[in-house]
Order: C-alpha cells, then sequence, then structure tokens
C-alpha cells in the first residue's frame, strides 16, 4: 500500500530532512517494523501496510531523534499522538515532517490465528478493505486490532503530505462490535468481575506503559520511592492502582492508539482504561486529545478567570 | 536410553488422576490440547513457579526499639509434576536451577519450591515458524536424565522415564523405539546449525561494536521479552511499609532505566543501546562464559510477543556474521 507515493516522497525530501521513520517488512510474515530510513538506499524498504501497526510517535522521544529534523509515518491515531507530543512541547514543529497515511485499519494476527489455525503467508491476499484466505474473500473490519475497531479517525487530522487521499469517516458500529461497550454493558458487578479477573493476571512488567508513546516521565509515579505510593508486589489491587493512576494522566492526553494493549504480553486489554477516560472528556469538556493544535487541553490548562471556583 | 511406550489413554488417565499435583506450561497445553487433558492448572512461564513475579521474602515489625524480622514461609501444597516444551525445560534445569540453586548461595525460596517437582518435557512434533532452539544447544527433541520425556508417535506416546517416576507400566517395542530414536536423529540433520562454537568469546570482544546502536535502535525498552522470556531471572528487592513491613522480591529487567541507576543518579546504561546489547550479551556471551550453557533456548517467545518485531535470532546472526568479519 503507498509503496509508489512512499519512495516519491521519500526522495524528494531526504536532505531536506535527516531521516524518515517509517515501516519495513518485518522478520516475521504479518509484522512490520519501525525503519529509519536515513540513505538512498534504504528508500526501497519504506512501506505501509495492515502491519504498520506500531505508534512511531514513541520515537520522537529517543534523545538521538529529539536533535533532529525527521520526517515521520503517521496514521491517524499516530497523528493525533505527534499532536499531544508538540502541545506538550516534547518535539518542536521545526523538527517535524508529518507524512500522512490514511488508515483502513490493522489487522490483528491473533484474530486471524483464531479463524484460521496455523497462518501460511501464501494464502492471503490483500487488498484495501478486503483479503481472500485460499480463495475466499472475507472483509479487514472482522479482522481488526481492537483500538481500530472502534477508531473514529483513520485520516491524521494535520499533515505536511498526505500518501494517497483521504478515506470516508467510517459509519458509527454496530452495538456489539465496539468493545468499550461491550464492557459498558455489563452489569457492575459483571464489570468489577471482568476487571477484577484481568487485573489478577498482570505481572505488572510495565509493558503497556513502556511502549505507550505519551507515557514518557523520565520517573513514573509506579517507580518512585519517596513517597512510594504503591507496592511493588503484583497483587489484584495494587495492579489496579497502578493502571488507575495511568489511566488518569492520560486523560484527555490519549488518543486511542492502542500501543498499550498490543504490548501487553499477556494480552489484557488494558486500553480500556484510558478509553473510557477518554469518553469522559468528550462527554465532559467535548474535547478530543490532538486533533488540532490550538484547542487548548482540558485537564492541562489553567486560567486565572476559570468559571470554577475550587480550581482558581 | 531406549524409550518404551504408552497409549494417549494412559498418559491421559495418568494426568486426570494425579490433577492436583500436574501443572502445564500454556505454550505446551496450546500444542498438546488434543492429547492431554485440559482442565489442568496452566502457568504462562515455567519459570514463575519456581521463581515468583513477586513474593515476600521477611516479615518485619519494629517493636519498641529492636526490629523483628521473620523469615516468610508459604505452606501452600506445590504440584510434583511440570509439563512443559523441551526448550522451557533447558531454560530451567540449565538457567534458572543453575542461577539460583549454586551450592554457597542458594536462593531458598526458589530451591524450596524447585525440589521435589518432576519435569515431563514433552517433545515438539511442530517446529513454529520463531523457534530456534537447535541454534543454542536445544531441540525439539531435547532430553534430561533427570526428567520424565514423551513423545507422540503413531498413536502412541514414546517415554522416556528410567526412574519410573510415572508408574505407567510402558510396553517395550525396540523396533519402534529405534525408530523414534532415527527420526530424532535425522531430523536433527535438517534443523539450522548452532552457533559457532566460539561465539560467547567473539561477542564479549564486540562489546563496543557500533553495529549495537543500529541494531537496539526499534526497541522500546518495554520489557515485555524479558518478563516472558522463560530463562530471565532478574529481580528487585523492595521494602513494603515503614514500621512494619515485608520485603519484596519482584521480577526486573535490564530493559528499565531503572535497572541500574545508581543512588548518584549516575546512570551507565542511560540509553536503549547499551540495555539491549546487555540482553543480548547476558545471554550469549556472559552466561555462556560462565557456565557453559547459553542463556537463551530459542523458544521464541520474545519474537512472537514483541510489539515492534524486534529479533533476537535475527540480532544474534547479524552479529555472528559481524565476529566472523
Ligand atoms: S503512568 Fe503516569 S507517571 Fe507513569 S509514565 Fe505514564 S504518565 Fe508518567
Ligand atoms: S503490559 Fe499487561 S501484564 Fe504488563 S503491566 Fe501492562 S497490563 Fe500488566
Ligand atoms: S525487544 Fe521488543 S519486547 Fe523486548 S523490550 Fe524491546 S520492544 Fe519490548
Ligand atoms: S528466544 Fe527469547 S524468550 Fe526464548 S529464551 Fe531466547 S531470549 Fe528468551
Ligand atoms: S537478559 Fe536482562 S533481564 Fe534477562 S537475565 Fe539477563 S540481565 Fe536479567
Amino acid at each position: 500500500m503507498y509503496e509508489r507515493a512512499l519512495t516519491e516522497l521519500a526522495s524528494k525530501i531526504l536532505g531536506e530532512v535527516e531521516g524518515i521513520i517509517g515501516y519495513a517488512p518485518g522478520s516475521l510474515p504479518f509484522h512490520m517494523r519501525p525503519f529509519l530510513c536515513q540513505r538512498e538506499e534504504d528508500i526501497a524498504c519504506l512501506s505501509f501496510n495492515h502491519f504498520a501497526r506500531p505508534n512511531l510517535a514513541r520515537y520522537l522521544l529517543t534523545l538521538e531523534m529529539r536533535k533532529k529534523r525527521v520526517a515521520i509515518v503517521v496514521k491517524g491515531c499516530d497523528a493525533r499522538t505527534v499532536i499531544v507530543l508538540l502541545k506538550e512541547g516534547q518535539v518542536k514543529r521545526e523538527n517535524l515532517y508529518l507524512i500522512g497515511a490514511p488508515c483502513h485499519g490493522m489487522v490483528s494476527v491473533s484474530k486471524l490465528e483464531e479463524r484460521f489455525g496455523v497462518l501460511s503467508p501464501p494464502d492471503f491476499v490483500w487488498e484495501a478493505d478486503t483479503f481472500t484466505w485460499r480463495g475466499e474473500r472475507f472483509a479487514i473490519r472482522d479482522f481488526l486490532e481492537d483500538s481500530c475497531e472502534r477508531c473514529a479517525y483513520p485520516n491524521p487530522p494535520w499533515y505536511d503530505a498526505l500518501l494517497g487521499e483521504e478515506l470516508p469517516k467510517p459509519p458509527v458500529l454496530p452495538g456489539g462490535r465496539d468493545y468499550l461497550g461491550r464492557i459498558k454493558a455489563l452489569p457492575l458487578e459483571k464489570r468489577w468481575e471482568f476487571f477484577a479477573q484481568e487485573m489478577e493476571k498482570c505481572i505488572r512488567c510495565y509493558a503497556c506503559r513502556n511502549s505507550c508513546p505519551l507515557c514518557y516521565c523520565t520517573e513514573c509515579f509506579v517507580d518512585q520511592t519517596r513517597p512510594s505510593w504503591l507496592s511493588q508486589a503484583a497483587t489484584r489491587n495494587e495492579n489496579l492502582f497502578f493502571h488507575l493512576g495511568r489511566s488518569l494522566h492520560m486523560a484527555g492526553r490519549c488518543t486511542e492508539c492502542g500501543a498499550c494493549e498490543r504490548a501487553c504480553p499477556l494480552g489484557i486489554p488494558i486500553g480500556l482504561l484510558p478509553l473510557y477516560v477518554e469518553e469522559l472528556i468528550r462527554e465532559h469538556f467535548a474535547f478530543e486529545a490532538g486533533m488540532n493544535l490550538d484547542t487548548p487541553a482540558p485537564l492541562l490548562t489553567y486560567r486565572e478567570n476559570d468559571p470554577n471556583e475550587f480550581i482558581r | 536410553m531406549k524409550g518404551k511406550f504408552v497409549t494417549h489413554e494412559q498418559v491421559f488417565t495418568w494426568m486426570e488422576r494425579e490433577r492436583g499435583l500436574v501443572v502445564i506450561t500454556e505454550r505446551a497445553q496450546k500444542k498438546y490440547h488434543h492429547l492431554l487433558p485440559s482442565h489442568l492448572i496452566t502457568v504462562k512461564t515455567a519459570k514463575e513457579l519456581f521463581f515468583s513475579p513477586w513474593e515476600a521474602v521477611y516479615r518485619y515489625t519494629l517493636q519498641g526499639k529492636t526490629w523483628v524480622i521473620e523469615e516468610k514461609v508459604e505452606h501452600s501444597s506445590f504440584p510434583s509434576f511440570l509439563v512443559l516444551l523441551p526448550c522451557e525445560a533447558k531454560a530451567i534445569l540449565e538457567v534458572t536451577d543453575v542461577n539460583f540453586m549454586t551450592e554457597d548461595t542458594p536462593d531458598l525460596g526458589y530451591a524450596r519450591r524447585r525440589r521435589g517437582v518432576t519435569l515431563i518435557i514433552v517433545g515438539c512434533e511442530r517446529i513454529e515458524q520463531t523457534c530456534f532452539c537447535s541454534l543454542v544447544g536445544c531441540s525439539p527433541f531435547w532430553r534430561h536424565r533427570e526428567s520424565v520425556f514423551l513423545f507422540p508417535w503413531k498413536g502412541h506416546f514414546y517415554l522416556e522415564d528410567g526412574e519410573e517416576k510415572l508408574s505407567l507400566s510402558p510396553f517395550e517395542d525396540p523396533q519402534k523405539a529405534q525408530a523414534v530414536e532415527t527420526f530424532f536423529a535425522e531430523t536433527i540433520c535438517t534443523l539450522p546449525l548452532p552457533l559457532p562454537a566460539n561465539f560467547p568469546e567473539k561477542l564479549y570482544a564486540h562489546f563496543d561494536d557500533p553495529l549495537w546502536q543500529k541494531m537496539a535502535w526499534h526497541c522500546v525498552n518495554c520489557g515485555a521479552c524479558t518478563y516472558l522470556c522463560p530463562t530471565c531471572y532478574c529481580f528487585d528487592l523492595s521494602v513494603d511499609g515503614k514500621l512494619r513491613g515485608l520485603t519484596l522480591h519482584t521480577w526486573d529487567s535490564c530493559m528499565f532505566p531503572k535497572f541500574t541507576l545508581h543512588a548518584s543518579s549516575h546512570n551507565p546504561r542511560p540509553t536503549g543501546k547499551e540495555r539491549v546489547r546487555q540482553r543480548v550479551m547476558h545471554k550469549f556471551s556472559y552466561f555462556p562464559l560462565r557456565n557453559k550453557y547459553y542463556g537463551c533456548v530459542g523458544c521464541g517467545v520474545c519474537r512472537e510477543i514483541c510489539p515492534v518485531n524486534w529479533d533476537i535470532k535475527e540480532v544474534v546472526e547479524g552479529m555472528v556474521r559481524q565476529v566472523e568479519r
């Protein structure tokens, strides 16, 4: 997907930028990997498809990248993440060139495995919205990553160049497929049961936090020792405390890219918590993170004339 | 050792009967769910049974002016048998046991839990796309004299259980046993060759190779690989509570900046490059130089779960080429 547009653009801008953070085919089928294109001969490696899952905004935060002027390939959610990073002063506008990639959604390997068993790449032929498996046709939307299933913004809200054409806004999903909706539909005790069970599984490896492009604190609250906010023991309650804490730090910032839950080695749908918080933010502040550079972020903005007394 | 044979039923019934005493790893369960009982207690990794993700080592209280310290010993019942894949068994026997059950300073909790557990290794009929066990001295049929070995063979299980730990009354069939041995030997010949014999020494000399920077680039240091790796055994000690509380022993990972953060705030592994290098070096150089076995068993779990497709096999093969240049 977009290979032609990508190589043409890359040849044009390489030189103007010191590197292009994009995707290249991975070492395993159904995987793309982050790739730093710095030389002419790297350009041919750049590609994009349904497996370009990683949110590349994470890479803008490494020391090496912060000093450079780079181009970065962004899907809808990734572009929103970059906007949040810009707003929070983590990256500089003049150091960035955004290559927007309208996104048809990322395909989940585990969902493919669930349906087709052991996967063999030659069985599949991929197109934008459908694929065939041994000649039989399937809709991509039935195999999307959870975060892509409910994605409302496949097009980057902001970019310097766009690969291909903007996609139509995805239809509002019918009740059952939206996985946050599924959990919210459960009665309270069932919901608690669900989270209690998931929290029981968590081993506190922090892969969710560490792969989140917006969890960039030099010292996370869970690592602090003076005071120490929570015990290092991975018990259900301490785990829940960590995840609730993290969700609150994400409030009005999370762009629903799903990096946290794709990183979780235990398959805990941990994105549900920040997702729910974002829903509350939408409800109370009519705000969505990373949609533009100008709207002030609700929980990061202080005004002396704030109508609410408690905050003044 | 020549093996014997048992029927699928015999193994199935035995496991059913000993249910409370048998634990199976998730990977073995996934592979052999059609032959083994489905409701056995499962664990994500084999190591977590002996090396807990977290455990309290001491309980302490300040009473008057003295600290009262008690060792915390759990008394819960523990399994007697652990069913697992060859690579998972090698990780226990030749890595975590070697690290934790040293003669001078054994880890008491680990040793207590580990003693008395018999490993039942089930060989691999199918080699997964992510497996590379043959590179690091393991194989789909890797066996160990103190453990039981099972392999599905033409409607039966091939069984090696010299000490009769399973009391299964197997039957003998020397001809068939020979066929199994031949199959193992022939299959092993078709697998990728082991890493060069002196790779650990050579890699050691490449500590400052600029290639590390390039290879480490796209790892986000999330740590998932080390937590699920069957051989990673790093842990942290922390105290939980001021005047009374617990000393906790929890999993840790060299992927984290805090892992090497000094009290002075100096960090000898400040960036991803040093941390990724440590992970590879520890498994492929430091550990084998000290203990003769690789610190990686080639199970491929990390390759499978890495969210950004950072691939240890690819990196090690790249380093092999680099050191041979
Ligand atoms: S969880 Fe909170 S404190 Fe920790 S890294 Fe994320 S934003 Fe920072
Ligand atoms: S990645 Fe998964 S297991 Fe690890 S801390 Fe996050 S939720 Fe827990
Ligand atoms: S190799 Fe992959 S799983 Fe391991 S720390 Fe790096 S990004 Fe995470
Ligand atoms: S393949 Fe990966 S998970 Fe398996 S032992 Fe080696 S480093 Fe650990
Ligand atoms: S690779 Fe890292 S986490 Fe794993 S045992 Fe070695 S130093 Fe520890």
